[in-house]
């Protein structure tokens, strides 16, 4: 009995506010003034494809991972990434990213990636990248991210 | 070398008892340290045996009185202490130098130290003049925290701290955290170290240091956890942490 209690109550959280939740915005405002400088998204031609007549194997496997960056990692990717993710996310405990190929990656990217980790820290599940190339690990360390991303 | 800034502002959130035991528990493994007693209470050095003020310290050096090599303590094998000295509190005090008053104890640091694998510096509970030369002498901070709500306050004032730093040196410090004090068998533990998971992933080392009553013992008697019970829970945390630190081991997310 007392334990279905202490199980219960388990979700009750014991602290009234997150003094630390400043530092998450003053990171989101960062990240959205370089944004910003990016070109404007409203014209992105979005290939649909992805999510076109797939049947049930391929649906699957979408939600797999590894999830494989493209060479191109950039804002016109973006949104289809953020679907796929979403999946793997919800599908897996662990997630692994294989951004081995990337040869250039946007901040949109990168935020989408950072607020994956986030996300799974909370759902206490662990995202990790393979292999990262040179080219990640530079466009991760300009914007402060290694540790965060763990690369 | 890797020179490591041990700090947070709040005071009772292990600084000294990490300083003391980490230090020992890397020198044991076979690398040598330095530790460094920027604390004008001087407990770091009373947690290592050191009892006596007979001992000139940090203060001098940061006084261009002396060199750190006539400071050094030899108090293990591979571990050496720098303690804090009789006239550290004045340091906070100082005017004259004006604006390099930051620069006293990275000064210090330039020559003496060669050989050396890791240099620690037990920061004071405060965040005067004393911080200010910790952080501007290191690229790296080791910041211990409790699991309590009132530790997540602090911690949030010493980042905003960090931060203004960052901006004003044009550098990033490579932060990492150690859970000390904790008790598992507290909700209010998981959930502090849930928060801290949440803002500081990769960042905190692998092995929670538990509260122990050993842990309290142990000053009292000069005597780091290692030789005080070195089969106790606590010495095995510590040794554990030392491989985290030294590695590079940190929580994913999962505890």
């Amino acid at each position: 009995m007392v334990k279905n209690d202490e199980t219960e109550n388990e979700n009750n959280s014991l602290i009234g506010y997150d003094p630390l939740a400043w530092m998450d915005q003053e990171f989101e405002d960062n990240v959205a003034e370089e944004i910003e400088a990016l070109p404007s998204s409203s014209d992105i031609d979005i290939d649909d494809s992805a999510f076109g007549e797939d049947n049930e194997n391929a649906d699957a496997e979408y939600s797999q991972s590894p999830v494989h960056l493209d060479a191109s990692s950039n804002i016109q990717h973006v949104v289809m990434l953020h679907e796929r993710l979403k999946k793997v996310l919800a599908a897996n405990d662990h997630i692994e990213i294989n951004a081995s190929d990337v040869a250039s990656i946007d901040t949109a990217t990168l935020q989408l990636l950072v607020a994956l980790k986030k996300d799974a820290v909370k759902l206490q599940k662990t995202v990790v990248f393979d292999s990262p190339s040179p080219r990640f690990i530079e466009s991760a360390k300009l914007l402060g991210l290694r540790d965060i991303l763990g690369v | 070398m890797r020179v490591v800034a041990i700090i947070n502002q709040k005071g009772g959130v292990g600084k000294t008892t990490t300083s003391a035991n980490l230090s020992h528990a890397i020198a044991a493994s076979g690398k040598k340290v330095t530790v460094i007693d920027l604390d004008p209470q001087g407990h770091l050095a009373v947690s290592l045996g050191i009892r006596t003020q007979q001992h000139g310290g940090i203060d001098e050096v940061m006084r261009g009185e002396k060199t750190i090599q006539q400071q050094i303590i030899q108090v293990r094998d591979n571990l050496q202490l720098i303690t804090s000295g009789a006239r550290l509190q004045e340091i906070e005090q100082l005017t004259e130098n004006g604006t390099h008053r930051g620069d006293l104890l990275k000064n210090a640091l330039q020559t003496g130290l060669e050989g050396q694998d890791y240099v620690f510096i037990d920061c004071p509970p405060s965040s005067g003049l004393l911080i200010v030369n910790a952080l501007f002498a290191t690229d790296e901070i080791l910041i211990p925290m409790t699991s309590d709500f009132l530790a997540l306050q602090g911690l949030s004032h010493l980042m905003g701290t960090v931060k203004k730093f960052e901006k004003v040196l044009k550098k990033q410090y490579t932060s990492w955290l150690v859970i000390s004090r904790y008790t598992p068998n507290r909700k209010i533990s998981r959930q502090v170290l849930n928060i801290l998971l949440s803002h500081f992933p990769n960042k905190i080392l692998a092995t929670a240091i538990r509260e122990t009553t050993l842990l309290a013992e142990c000053p009292s008697f000069g005597k780091t956890i290692l030789e005080y019970n070195p089969r106790s829970r606590s010495a095995k945390d510590f040794c554990k942490l030392a491989i985290d630190f030294m590695e590079g081991r940190v929580m994913y997310g999962k505890k």
